[in-house]
């Protein structure tokens, strides 16, 4: 078995064959397939029972509470966050959708920016401030300002109410991940790639975008999987800096936060006079809520989980 | 050995540029805020008209008072509650590494990798649904009438269980247990992929060459690969230890009274006496957090200090 | 990369400036008028502020930037000294009390003279319990300003049954009625509740202090020696009784048995017998919400104390020199009509119609874009009554002026105006609000037994610290006896 010749096609077609002389026995892999099959269900099969439940009835729900089997199914919920028009006549979920989207993708790039320049910065070790700034994004970690402090800074110091920017920048960076960035471009990045690139005549700035990056990939698909995540599901950042008559601005998942808090009191209080018609859809809209910021996540995390779901494949440096 | 180079190298100054957007970052949204810090030991009063840092300087200070509030209530409380809370962490920190790392070694050695693709995904959606869902359909499961425990229990010809009341005190351990492995197997679970993936395949190869098997493979190479992140991952957690779930302990509980001794921790303690409350006093929220980190602090040092005996090269500091 | 980082600049940019536009700002004097909501401000709320803001502009010559904040919202921005001109308070929404104590609302004492249609707008016997020391802080918004708590039974259920109508029935009273639905539905209840347990059940229990803390007086003991000792409420003898006829209740299987998890009940899912804080002619109200049709029986008060008053508050702030347009703004919203209804209901036609005989009704796209707490801008009774939904249950349009006229008969706490400041035991009342916490949801519901829970309790608070607590309490409700008694009696 060659490993000399660096085109991956044929580099594939003779992993392939070491593969099949190093896989599982194949009771193992019987084993091991039935836990994951069981471990799959048991964490679809919740997601599955919100998808039933926000196609369910009100009524049915009322009858006989949550269940896999509804006495009606209706998409009522749905039809309820649809039929909701901002001020303009315009869908509310389809506004908040677009400014959710501007928030997510501006914040995950910012995000993967911060953290993967200081990473690698903080992994070479032949840097001089690198225990300083190991330190320096360390504390943060365990010592927080508070809220009050947060917001004087956010509000009144850099005047980021009302704009996007104030749910942008706090999300941006986090420590935890520098760290995860650090230890990953400690271990697949030696520093004889440096060297390397060094002796091409590149600066720094060069190597990273142009030697580092390129084989980070799945540290890269994973902080933006996070960044992401993480974006798209706030809602806490919104009601702090978003003033409540700026719905122009809100995202989806502060939208729907508030029309579940809106349904909640008005099938609460004595407010809801006048012209109803019929039940209002509290606990399914609940669930459909869930799935409307759960389902577009979903569907984007394929295109994240190629870059890290591993095998025996391909390995990224090659002497 | 690396030592420090008296002369600032041009590698050096390319470095900072290149990190100079980040602590720009880290000045303005941490460090800026930290000042806040003085709440914890001060009487916050705000003055009407002028801005919160007039009021800040102009609040009296009450040195630790603050912090008495943690352990104002009776001895029994006090004590469960801090047993609660690093209690449940200690089991946590070794589930968090133990079980994912497994799974992760497991699922890459699949060989149908349709299936591997598909129940990782699957895997990882729980992560996705907050703890106030979660606490709905536990309810949906454990409620005294509609239940669908308690419904099947029925049919099984077994008493049904009063789940939030006291009787069933002695499951909720496992229960809440369970719940955090299922919530965050996945995304544990993708952390140690994604190193997994930036191990030379060379070695690999090497090792199947002298004939090692799928075991040995595992135990030499993969689980020594990932040492630095194991590694990482325990002292960061450990820096986490007077934290908690909150979602966790206080959702899928419901709050339930009875059931207040098995999921008291110390973030439920100060929600409790101090939110929904008209005037909460951010001095004692402060004050909280503030003994959190600390505590927390150091004992993450300790960790790193262990750590640092056993396998210098791998601790954080 | 690069050019994929400036589209996304640009973009963000451009939402920027949209964002950014100013938000009105013209007209003579601007104000800035906080209000409280669940979650948002009301979808359509631009358009009726321009609406209000034009009428406002030309008779007194001011406009105002009315914000809606939820109960997080309004502690980070009173705490952090955000500016304001006037704003709802009340003790459970930025703590009147403590503004007070810190200075934040602006002494009316003599300002309102200058306004004598506001003054008069208030009945007589509130002002007192907006009074603290010397001064005058807020003004009492006319509602229910007296506790009346009432069944809401179920018209048909209970017609049928050929219960007749009363319109007062005792707590322990209804229990023949919840007998009769138990019997009829045996998997059913007839009370079904959240973790609150009743709605309102506690209101007359006590002449509440601080129902946070549970700290009042008796009732009973008023005329008595003891009429000036504040308790808990686990020592009144009222309340200890409630709870326990609420847990025979529960075991009797007339509430439903997970009512300590729910966390809440929609009104349409609620049983046939609930219950609510109410005054004359809520039923029409009531049923509305219900979309059937109800009726109520008084079983508690009416009872007036500074704690059934100071449920909705108008202040104003104490740092604005625009005070004078502060308070003819609120003279505005509470002595003008049309001013008030549109704050309330919204535009004419599109949220609401005027019926015939001068009751509205709310269409679909006011119930669902002007949803707003009427009670929290300022009169309750002012502006138009809503129309009722069914004809068993008509509008009494005389309605407020029968009510009022009760309350001028109520049960008055002979403590009106006192709010205790329970800063110096702070720490203690929050360990107590823990230990409230702990056992209050199984408590209400009736699913724990009051006879082994209270004395536990109450062992609990003792330990951490509630006899501190009620003796600072009593040594500051002695000191305002004292300094009430000096001053002149018919005050």
């Amino acid at each position: 078995m060659k490993k000399e010749k660096k085109e991956n096609a044929v580099f594939q077609e003779v992993s392939s064959g070491m593969e099949k002389f190093n896989a599982l026995r194949p009771g193992t892999n019987a084993a091991f397939s039935g836990l994951f099959i069981l471990l799959a269900i048991l964490c679809v099969l919740p997601v599955v029972f919100v998808i039933i439940i926000s196609f369910s009835s009100q009524a049915s729900i009322n009858k006989v509470g949550y269940t896999f089997t509804p006495a009606e199914w209706s998409a009522e919920a749905y039809r309820y966050v649809w039929h909701l028009r901002d001020y303009h006549g315009f869908p509310t979920v389809l506004r908040s959708f677009l400014n959710s989207l501007i928030i997510t993708v501006a914040g995950t790039v910012l995000g993967l920016v911060l953290i993967t320049t200081m990473g690698y910065v903080i992994s070479r070790k032949t840097f001089r401030l690198r225990k300083a700034y190991a330190v320096f994004i360390f504390i943060p970690m365990i010592f927080n300002g508070g809220l009050l402090a947060t917001y004087v800074v956010n509000a009144q110091l850099l005047h980021l109410k009302n704009t996007f920017f104030a749910i942008i920048l706090p999300l941006a960076c986090s420590s935890f991940y520098i760290m995860v960035a650090a230890t990953f471009f400690r271990m697949a990045i030696p520093d004889a790639i440096v060297e390397s690139g060094k002796i091409d005549g590149a600066g720094q700035l060069r190597i990273f975008t142009q030697l580092v990056l390129p084989v980070s990939l799945p540290l890269m698909a994973t902080v933006a999987l996070f960044l992401t995540f993480g974006y798209w599901n706030d809602w806490y950042q919104a009601s702090l800096y978003l003033e409540s008559s700026r719905h122009d601005l809100f995202p989806l998942q502060y939208v729907l936060v508030n029309i579940e808090k809106n349904i909640q009191f008005l099938a609460n209080s004595d407010m809801m006079t006048g012209g109803q018609s019929g039940e209002l859809p509290t606990e399914t809209m609940r669930m459909a809520i869930v799935v409307l910021t759960v389902v577009p996540i979903m569907f984007s995390y394929p295109f994240f989980q190629k870059y890290f779901v591993t095998g025996l494949t391909v390995g990224s440096v090659k002497e | 050995m690396n030592k420090v180079r008296k002369k600032w190298s041009r590698d050096d100054l390319q470095l900072f540029f290149l990190s100079l957007p980040t602590v720009l970052w880290y000045v303005l949204f941490c460090y800026l805020p930290l000042f806040g810090l003085i709440i914890a030991f001060k009487k916050y009063q705000v003055v009407p008209g002028k801005g919160f840092l007039y009021s800040l300087m102009h609040s009296e200070w009450s040195g630790l008072e603050n912090f008495r509030f943690l352990f104002a209530n009776n001895r029994e409380t006090t004590v469960n509650m801090f047993v609660n809370t690093l209690g449940y962490n200690l089991v946590f920190i070794v589930l968090d590494i133990v079980l994912p790392v497994t799974l992760a070694i497991m699922i890459s050695n699949l060989k149908s990798r349709p299936l591997a693709k598909t129940a990782q995904t699957a895997m990882f959606l729980p992560h996705f649904l907050s703890w106030v869902v979660v606490g709905y359909f536990v309810f949906a499961f454990l409620s005294t009438d509609h239940g669908l425990v308690n419904r099947l229990l029925t049919l099984m010809g077994a008493a049904p269980v009063k789940w939030y009341q006291e009787e069933a005190s002695g499951y909720w351990p496992w229960i809440l247990v369970s719940l955090h492995i299922w919530k965050t197997m996945g995304f544990s679970m993708v952390i140690y992929l994604a190193a997994m993936k930036g191990v030379d395949a060379a070695l690999y190869e090497a090792a199947m060459i002298d004939g090692a098997g799928k075991w040995k493979q595992a135990r030499y190479i993969t689980l020594p690969m990932l040492r630095p992140v194991i590694v990482m991952m325990f002292i960061l957690a450990t820096g986490r230890i007077f934290n908690s779930d909150f979602g966790l302990f206080y959702r899928t509980t419901r709050n339930a009274g009875s059931l207040t001794g098995v999921y008291l921790t110390l973030d439920v303690y100060v929600y409790n006496s101090i939110f929904n409350n008209p005037r909460p006093v951010y001095g004692y929220i402060s004050a909280a957090g503030a003994l959190q980190s600390v505590l927390g602090c150091l004992t993450m040092l300790c960790a790193n200090g262990i750590i640092r005996k056993i396998d210098r090269d791998n601790a954080l500091f | 990369m690069k050019k994929l980082l400036c589209a996304i600049t640009a973009l963000l940019l451009l939402f920027l400036v949209s964002g950014c536009a100013p938000a009105g700002g013209k007209g003579p004097v601007h104000l800035v008028w906080w209000l409280m909501t669940p979650s948002e401000a009301p979808v359509d709320w631009q358009e009726v502020e321009d609406a209000l803001n034009a009428y406002s502009a030309e008779k007194i010559g001011v406009t105002c930037d009315f914000r809606y904040y939820d109960s997080n919202q309004i502690a980070l921005v009173s705490q952090t000294g955000e500016y304001f001109d006037i704003a709802f308070t009340s003790d459970y929404w930025n703590d009147f009390g403590t503004s007070v104590s810190v200075g934040m609302f602006r002494d009316l004492k003599n300002d309102l003279d200058d306004y004598p249609a506001l003054k008069a707008s208030v009945l007589e016997n509130t002002w007192d319990s907006v009074k603290v020391g010397d001064g005058l802080y807020a003004i009492p918004h006319m509602k229910d300003i007296a506790y009346e708590v009432f069944w809401i039974l179920d018209t048909e259920y209970f017609d049928g049954k050929d219960f007749p109508r009363k319109a007062e029935i005792s707590f322990e009273e209804i229990e023949p009625y919840l007998e009769a639905y138990k019997q009829d539905y045996p998997e059913d209840y007839p009370i079904k509740v959240s973790y609150s347990g009743l709605t309102s059940w506690q209101n007359d229990l006590a002449d509440w202090l601080n129902m946070t803390y549970l700290i009042g007086l008796d009732w009973e003991a008023q005329g008595t020696e003891e009429q000036y000792t504040v308790k808990s409420a686990l020592e009144i003898p009222a309340w200890q009784n409630r709870l326990k006829k609420i847990h025979e209740w529960y075991q009797k299987g007339y509430i439903n048995p997970d009512a300590a998890v729910t966390e809440s009940m929609p009104r349409s899912q609620a049983g046939v017998v609930q219950s609510g804080q109410g005054w004359y002619g809520a039923e029409t109200i009531w049923a509305s919400a219900r979309q059937k049709p109800v009726y109520c029986a008084r079983f508690d008060g009416p009872d007036l104390s500074t704690s059934s008053v100071r449920g909705a508050l108008t202040a104003v702030s104490s740092f604005t020199p625009y005070w004078r347009e502060a308070l003819a703004l609120i003279q505005l919203m509470n002595t003008d009509p049309w001013y008030r209804e549109t704050a309330r209901y919204g535009i004419e036609g599109k949220h609401y119609i005027r019926n015939a005989d001068g009751t509205v009704t709310k269409t679909e796209r006011g119930n669902t874009n002007m949803a707003v707490e009427a009670y929290t801008q300022g009169h309750y009774t002012l502006g138009a009554l809503e129309a009722s939904s069914f004809p068993q249950v008509p509008t009494d349009k005389e309605q407020w002026t029968k009510a009022m006229k009760r309350y001028a008969s109520a049960r008055t706490s002979v403590v009106m105006g006192f709010v205790p400041d329970i800063s110096p035991v702070e720490t203690e009342c929050l360990a107590i609000r823990q230990i409230v916490e702990e056992y209050r949801r199984e408590l209400y519901t009736g699913t724990s037994d009051p006879d082994v829970v209270i004395p536990k309790m109450l062992s609990r608070m003792k330990e951490a610290g509630l006899d501190r607590v009620v003796a600072e309490i009593q040594r500051q409700l002695d000191d305002f006896v004292h300094r009430k008694e000096a001053t002149v009696p018919d005050q």
